[in-house]
């Protein structure tokens, strides 16, 4: 199977993205139903955190503040389980970080799902194909950043709240994702020699 | 200026038009129109080749080159 052009595996590949992009709104939509209607029959949430601890005796934790009452670790699988409030800042914190991930997943899907379009048509050295490359390269260098903030600002929140035994979260700074950013940035860069390369091949006679 | 492109120059000598070019030598209409306004990067022997052989003239009456003003002494 060829690579570019019609029934090639770049064809494939642009309608199996056009295909998971929309799988994607479609279970964003989803969540948010499930988000209003949780938050209306239970009056509240149940965050679940991955965490790091020493003591494996601990199945409780104590809220030292009146934030997060009754709060639980499962220590089979380190998993704390936290309930909060349906209100309005809870809500509005839980859309915007769920949204944040959505938003980078969706971008990324899209981003790619133009350049294999492109790929389809024949056009894999395109100056638009450039720039979602270096799009995406930011999205995920992006992600890296906040995702390691957020490790750490949780980690103090719950630090501030809770008492228990040794317990963390990960301050894993996401080294992949951070990696994969600079790659496609060096990818771009590549696609950009093979851009001037095409051109000049065009214009010579 | 740099190299220059006398293309119309010589097609006018030979009352040819650019189809008639075109069509003998076997390169597209734009192609050729690209090559006659001088916007082409390069041009392969081969090309010139068949063009100096449908004009009957010699490379140096198609391309010729001309100093830039400001590197004239």
């Amino acid at each position: 199977m060829k690579t570019f052009g019609n029934k090639s595996l770049s064809a494939v590949i642009a309608i199996t993205l056009n295909v998971v992009w929309w799988i994607e709104w479609a279970v964003a939509a989803g969540f948010l139903v499930l988000l209003a209607v949780a938050g209306h029959i239970r009056g509240g949430y149940v965050l679940q955190l991955p965490v790091t601890f020493s003591e494996t005796t601990i199945s409780t934790v104590r809220s030292i503040s009146g934030n997060f009452p009754g709060g639980h670790i499962n220590t089979t699988d380190g998993v704390l389980s936290l309930q909060i409030q349906a209100n309005s800042p809870n809500i509005i914190l839980l859309l915007l970080g769920y949204g944040l991930i959505f938003a980078s997943i969706n971008i990324i899907t899209y981003q790619l799902k133009v350049i294999f379009s492109n790929f389809k048509k024949n056009l894999p050295f395109n100056a638009l194909n450039i720039n979602r490359i270096r799009n995406i390269a930011i999205v995920l260098i992006a992600y890296s950043v906040v995702q390691w903030l957020y490790t750490v600002l949780v980690n103090l929140i719950l630090s501030s709240n809770l008492k228990w035994g040794h317990m963390d979260l990960t301050y894993n700074f996401s080294v992949s994702y951070a990696l994969m950013g600079i790659m496609l940035i060096i990818v771009a860069e590549i696609f950009k020699i093979g851009l001037s390369l095409e051109e000049e091949k065009q214009l010579t006679i | 200026m740099g190299i220059v492109i006398n293309l119309d120059v010589m097609m006018a000598k030979r009352k040819m038009s650019l189809n008639t070019l075109s069509e003998q030598v076997g390169i597209t209409l734009s192609n050729l129109s690209i090559l006659k306004q001088g916007k082409a990067k390069a041009i392969r022997l081969s090309t010139l080749e068949v063009i100096c052989k449908a004009l009957e003239c010699q490379p140096g009456d198609i391309i010729a080159y001309e100093p830039d003003e400001d590197n004239l002494i």
